[in-house]
């Protein structure tokens, strides 16, 4: 990066300076460490990016290996997309906060916006209101939404040609098999639809601690896939929940090395299948956690879409540009908002958007700063919007492309974050690739490790967090929690009952049964069933609950539930 | 009180919830206490009550995201009290509303530990009243 000159002196500079401080500071020593453990000295020079090759390693924003950006221009041309999760009580109270927030200005691309719908849990694991899983959760965290009634009652009106619709549950296919039959019952060609399905097979699981069993997940997964590449080539199809596994514990280099693992895990299957990697890479998106540690994040974001463009064009032969791009959205860090002084939260998320902003993503979510005490309300729901607006509209930072590239320390980072990833990948082939690391425990161990110490060095005061364990104030609470409508959980069990009782029985019979037969095909390796039967079954009438069902006959649903781990 | 003297503590969530970093970070805590820690997903209230029982637990601590607590908690109160267990500590944490605190206190909850509570405060409530707990 520097000629010979700049190097002999900035050496010579740098033996001065540390003169200076060992006269000044008496030899103390500054070296500190990031978040992920990564030691820092406490200023960086021309010489420590010496080895960088600018046009090799960094080049120009839109250019392999994008480590600037996807794009020649970005924010200059289009702001990071609004994508707010929302999604609470019945489906009309859902889209009364869809109206509220469109109505805030949430914007995406070229006029277009994106309703990121979240599912309460029951509709994340596939049960419906009437059976007794329910009982608790309807429409608590998420919309109680599991028919074709429900999706009328939320989006009829919305032209869903045009705006991007977010399907964020756990059992993917189901869902989003009832979202294509509304559509096209409503007269919506299904390649004409737009958004995103989760699709996230690996990430559930060091989550939680329940979903599909490992490699019938897997399958599933690919069938989707297969399914988008056919049908929808624009949908969105897999979101690699990177934001999952940083609120179970991951650590930057983590995230970011664990989120790779996964999206090669599904990228080989795919591949196995017969999938052209230009047509199925495009529709893999990272969600992606900011968290604290400002630069550290900022420097994990460059180097993932560095090591993501590797990976794409070596690994899978990408050879288009879109192939090789790392598609984000930013959901920023939940687990480091806090109880006390709730307030603070917005100034802490302001600062994580900050990072994603400067990071160049490409959409975002913003927890509300009343979470840690329940369920956002309308107002705070809103004020997560103010700050995307306000970093927009107000602060500069989106006139210039990735204005930190070529500091010193950015740059020395964003290596080191590189070497990182490339670290973990490797330590995931070694423990005989992502299936096996996973299974046999390998990754939640990091996590639950990464949970034990965040939270030690909070206790012992080596991490200060404001208002929890430095600056306490003895103020009671003044936020009150948002509650959904009490009413809710009996209107969404009667709806269910009622839909199960108009329909051709016979019919939604014999259309599950498809599903169960096309999973035969699935298990026995062969794509292409499972989806267009899943359709047919959601158009004959069956819940998401009965579709999740007969998936589960054939493919393996697992571990159960009820393991007791002892110690 | 286990066998070996030490407290034995049954940590739960419903299988649904899947917010488990602060139930999972108790468990260890409680581990490195010297408690003796079973820690399972139910499915139904009742399910909670038969670990109770099965495992001869002093404490139960119950987890929860949403207010699913409103459902649950009588179903594992009414549970204990039918199967003579008055004597098992019950405790909640999670997301918990503070304006709910006293109605959840009401019906039997011995102490909440929400967000940001001091892990040590529970360790200390176990190794003070376990000892007292009469059978």
């Amino acid at each position: 990066m520097f000629d010979e000159k700049t190097l002999v002196e900035a050496k010579k500079l740098q033996e001065q300076w540390k003169e200076a401080i060992n006269k000044i500071y008496q030899g103390k020593d500054f070296a500190a460490k990031t978040n992920s453990g990564i030691p820092l000295k406490p200023v960086y020079t021309p010489l420590d990016i010496q080895d960088i090759d600018y046009a090799k390693d960094i080049a120009m924003p839109g250019s392999y290996p994008y480590i600037r950006s996807n794009y020649p221009i970005h924010y200059q041309y289009q702001p990071w997309v609004n994508q707010p999760v929302h999604g609470y009580g019945l489906p009309e109270h859902t889209k009364e906060r869809m109206d509220a927030l469109t109505k805030a200005g949430m914007e995406g691309y070229f006029g277009a916006r994106s309703y990121n719908l979240v599912w309460d849990y029951p509709g994340y694991f596939g049960i419906d209101p009437d059976e007794p899983d329910a009982e608790g959760y309807i429409g608590k965290d998420g919309v109680s939404c599991n028919t074709l009634d429900d999706f009328a009652r939320m989006l009829d009106g919305l032209d869903i040609a045009k705006n991007n619709i977010i399907l964020i549950n756990g059992d993917t296919l189901p869902m989003f098999a009832l979202y294509i039959a509304y559509a096209e019952n409503r007269g919506v060609l299904r390649g004409n639809l737009r958004g995103n399905t989760m699709n996230w097979v690996f990430t559930a699981w060091y989550a939680p601690n329940f979903m599909w069993e490992t490699e019938d997940a897997l399958k599933l997964a690919t069938e989707n896939i297969h399914f988008c590449v056919k049908n929808i080539p624009r949908w969105n199809h897999t979101n690699i929940q990177g934001h999952a596994i940083s609120e179970t514990g991951a650590d930057a280099i983590h995230q970011m090395g664990f989120c790779l693992g996964t999206a090669r895990a599904v990228a080989d299957s795919c591949k196995a299948a017969g999938l052209n990697p230009d047509d199925f890479l495009t529709g893999i998106g990272f969600q992606i956690a900011q968290c604290n540690d400002f630069f550290e994040y900022i420097c994990m974001f460059r180097a993932w879409r560095k090591l993501w463009a590797r990976i794409t064009r070596e690994r899978y032969g990408a050879t288009k540009p879109a192939a090789m791009h790392l598609r984000t959205h930013t959901n920023t860090s939940c687990f480091e908002l806090v109880k006390q002084q709730p307030l603070n939260n917005i100034i802490r998320s302001a600062y994580h958007a900050l990072g994603a902003a400067l990071s160049g993503t490409t959409a975002m979510q913003i927890p509300a700063y009343d979470e840690p005490i329940g369920i956002p309300t309308e107002e705070s729901a809103i004020l997560t919007l103010r700050i995307q607006q306000i970093l927009v509209h107000e602060t500069g930072i989106t006139r210039v492309g990735d204005p930190l590239a070529g500091s010193y320390y950015v740059e020395w980072l964003t290596k080191r974050m590189e070497e990182e990833g490339e670290k973990i990948l490797k330590e995931i082939d070694d423990a005989g690739g992502f299936v096996k690391a996973h299974k046999a425990g390998v990754l939640a161990t990091v996590l639950r490790r990464g949970c034990d110490q965040w939270r030690d060095e909070i206790d012992k005061g080596k991490r200060i967090v404001v208002g929890w364990n430095k600056y306490q104030t003895e103020e009671a609470l003044k936020v009150k929690a948002f509650r959904p409508d009490p009413e809710v959980a009996r209107i969404s069990i009667e709806r269910t009952k009622e839909y199960k009782k108009r329909r051709d029985q016979a019919k939604t019979d014999a259309a599950l049964n498809g599903v169960v037969e096309a999973c035969k095909k699935l298990k026995a390796g062969e794509y292409g069933h499972v989806m267009p039967a899943c359709i047919e079954a959601a158009k004959a009438h069956a819940t998401a609950g009965e579709i999740s069902k007969a998936l589960r006959k054939v493919m393996r649903w697992g571990p159960e539930y009820n393991v007791m781990l002892k110690f | 009180m286990s066998k070996n003297g030490r407290p034995k503590v049954l940590l739960v969530k419903h299988w649904i919830d899947i917010h488990d970093r602060g139930l999972r970070l108790i468990a260890s805590r409680c581990r490195d206490a010297g408690f003796e820690v079973v820690y399972a997903s139910y499915s139904q209230p009742e399910e909670v009550v038969k670990m109770a029982i099965q495992e001869d637990v002093d404490v139960i601590g119950m987890s929860f995201f949403t207010s699913a607590y409103e459902a649950h908690l009588p179903r594992v109160m009414e549970g204990l009290k039918k199967n003579k267990l008055n004597h098992v500590m019950v405790v909640l944490g999670g997301v918990i509303p503070d304006e709910d605190h006293e109605m959840l206190k009401k019906q039997g909850v011995r102490a909440i530990f929400g967000a940001g509570s001091d892990v040590n405060q529970f360790i200390e409530l176990v190794k003070t009243e376990v000892p007292l707990q009469k059978k």
